[in-house]
């Protein structure tokens, strides 16, 4: 497993941060837990810097100079070459309201200031973390989706669809449990590592925007009334 | 003889009787004259009375109105016909004069149930009572309703009163920014000295001296930060309670505020190689005012120069000069400047230009310039500020000589 570790490349984090001593504790926390870091200080480097270098995570602070979070936030997920990268809010706006926002435009996670650094390395290792399996079973197929755990590709009908790490998760999560519910609970402990109120609420327009992705495909994530969600059993 | 008697009789009672009748038809003339005398005055006094009543009722701020059970407005003071921009409003049914469905919708309440009715519409920008375009802005009323008893045909009318609490709810908005900015500006540091104390603790870091003595440096200039925060709001604060003894009015010497600036500042100075022209005007030797507060404003605007221009070959000036009735104080530099989207907002508390990543040690508070605007207004002074880019930004107070 270690030897597995040293071999693969470091993972690469991105920290879009204007506050320079909140950008140097992160890095220094993230160098220790083992990723390789690139920092940006303000909206517009923080943007290139993702496009040009596609790190595996970005962690972005929301209120910066001259572009804010949000903003470059769009545009890391509106570009093909970005899309598929998590993103951490980080914010001093703690408002339940503030961090609903920032989880329903879709980020993978969100915490405030001030936080914990150990905090935020545990979620950075959650999100990376990749999706345990079988050994050498890296692609899983279901229906008519492909996931590939290693890429964390996903594929519709045999053509690369964008997908969320998140989303990625969720739906690998259910499709692995096929016909039977999921609890609520259950999946946000899945593919957040904890669950609580804010993550709750937010639950239902990932699944939304999963489905919405999916297009036609979307009916096979069923809600079930009380309980959360499942996919369906595929029919033969 | 006797023949007669009776007919006699007779002719007396009808002669009686005529006398009676015409007494009584001039009697009732006269009490009829007294009637319609009465009448007259109860009249007029009745409409004296309407009209005191009314005029007392237009001259309450809030608008009132009375509707009757069949929601008909039957009356509406001045202040109502004024809030509804003079339209005729006696005897029209409420849903068509209220065109904004959220005020009708409270007061029918109030005529369905009975109840008595309060609630707080908030119309959103550029919408008024009556439904169209005003001024920007919400504006906020509260709308009263409940019935009156005791009408004379039985049938309960309703008072309304509709109060305009837009100038409360936006002070009530300022108070709710100002402590969700502070505590916002409050958090970040906070964030920094948190984090670092738990990597110290937690980490083992403070057994490598090295490390330790830099986090703890970290951790000073952030403790300073929000200590300048605190600091400034309380000024702020101080000078916008605008109590008389939030500043002392007494002589002083402009120059000496300078010098201080100019000490306190040198070390930034120094090593950013600007260079601080001192230019003042002789005449304006002694001023009047609050030396604190001076010393304050200037410090902000010099330092606020220098943190905007971190580059080299950065003058500024510091002038003062003598115009008849006041005095102009000023301070320029010839730094970036000011992006002019950007001129009428700076002295907003929280508000910040910069749009680039700075690379000064540690940011301001936000509330610089603010305390400067509002320690210059204490002062019964003006302060304008004009902007070219890369060629002069200058803040300019004009000050009376005189203070009462």
């Amino acid at each position: 497993m270690t030897e597995e570790l040293h071999n693969s490349p470091m993972q690469k984090v991105l920290i879009v941060e204007d506050e320079v001593d909140i950008a140097d504790l992160i890095r220094f926390n993230l160098e220790r837990a083992g990723y390789d870091v690139t920092k940006a200080h303000d909206g517009i480097a923080g943007a290139e810097t993702a496009i040009r270098e596609r790190p595996d995570l970005i962690v972005l602070d929301l209120m910066l100079p001259g572009r804010d979070g949000y903003s470059v936030f769009r545009e890391v997920r509106r570009d093909s070459r970005t899309s598929h990268i998590p993103v951490i809010m980080l914010t001093a706006r703690a408002q339940t309201e503030d961090r609903i926002q920032g989880l329903e435009a879709g980020a993978d996670d969100y915490l405030t200031k001030p936080f914990s650094p150990k905090e935020l390395v545990l979620r950075v290792n959650a999100i990376l973390k990749r999706t345990d399996g079988p050994p050498g079973a890296v692609e899983f197929e279901y229906g008519p989706f492909r996931f590939n755990k290693n890429t964390v590709k996903f594929y519709l009908a045999n053509e690369p669809l964008d997908l969320t790490s998140t989303e990625f998760k969720l739906l690998l999560y259910l499709c692995e449990r096929p016909g039977k519910p999921q609890d609520r609970n259950d999946l946000l402990r899945t593919v957040w590592g904890y669950s609580d109120e804010v993550h709750s609420r937010t639950l239902d327009t990932h699944m939304k925007r999963l489905r919405q992705k999916l297009g036609e495909h979307g009916a096979l994530i069923e809600t079930v009334r009380g309980v959360g969600y499942q996919v369906a059993r595929s029919t033969p | 003889m006797i023949d007669h008697l009776p007919i006699a009789a007779a002719l007396c009672a009808l002669i009686a009787l005529i006398i009676q009748v015409f007494r009584m038809k001039r009697s009732r003339k006269k009490y009829e004259s007294q009637v319609n005398a009465w009448k007259t005055r109860f009249e007029l006094d009745l409409k004296q009375a309407q009209d005191e009543r009314n005029h007392l009722l237009d001259a309450l701020g809030d608008a009132f109105l009375i509707v009757d059970d069949d929601a008909n407005i039957r009356f509406a003071n001045a202040a109502a016909r004024n809030l509804f921009r003079g339209r005729v409003l006696t005897g029209r049914p409420v849903g068509e004069a209220f065109l904004d469905p959220r005020l009708a919708e409270a007061l029918l309440r109030c005529l369905e149930t009975g109840e008595p009715v309060q609630s707080r519409v908030v119309l959103p920008q550029q919408t008024s009572p009556l439904g169209d375009l005003e001024t920007r802005g919400n504006n906020v009323w509260v709308i009263d309703a409940a019935q009156l008893s005791g009408t004379p045909n039985g049938k309960p009318n309703t008072r309304v009163v509709i109060r305009d609490v837009t100038s409360e709810h936006q002070l009530d908005q300022i108070r709710k920014d100002f402590v969700a900015n502070a505590s916002h500006e409050l958090r970040t540091p906070l964030a920094i000295i948190n984090g670092y104390l738990e990597n110290l603790l937690d980490d083992g870091m403070i057994d490598e001296p090295e490390m330790a003595r830099r986090f703890l440096g970290v951790m000073k200039k952030h403790t300073e930060r929000i200590s300048r925060i605190v600091e400034d709001m309380l000024v702020i604060s101080r000078l916008e309670s605008g109590e008389a003894s939030a500043i002392k009015i007494e002589p002083f010497r402009i120059r000496s505020c300078v010098k201080d600036v100019v000490e306190r500042l040198e070390s930034v100075v120094q090593s950013q190689k600007a260079i601080v022209t001192v230019n003042l005007h002789d005449q304006v030797f002694s001023m009047n005012g609050d030396r604190f507060y001076w010393t304050q404003v200037l410090f902000n605007l010099v330092e606020n120069a220098l943190k905007q221009n971190p580059h080299k070959d950065l003058k500024i000036e510091v002038g003062t000069e003598d115009a008849g009735e006041n005095f102009r104080i000023w301070v320029s530099d010839n730094g970036v400047g000011i992006p002019s989207a950007d001129l009428p907002h700076i002295f907003r508390r929280f508000y910040r230009v910069e749009k680039h990543h700075s690379q000064e040690a540690i940011k301001g508070t936000g509330l610089g310039l603010s305390i400067v605007k509002r320690a210059i207004e204490a002062h019964h002074g003006t302060i304008t500020v004009t902007s070219t880019p890369g060629r002069e930004t200058k803040f300019l107070m004009t000050i009376p000589k005189r203070m009462e």
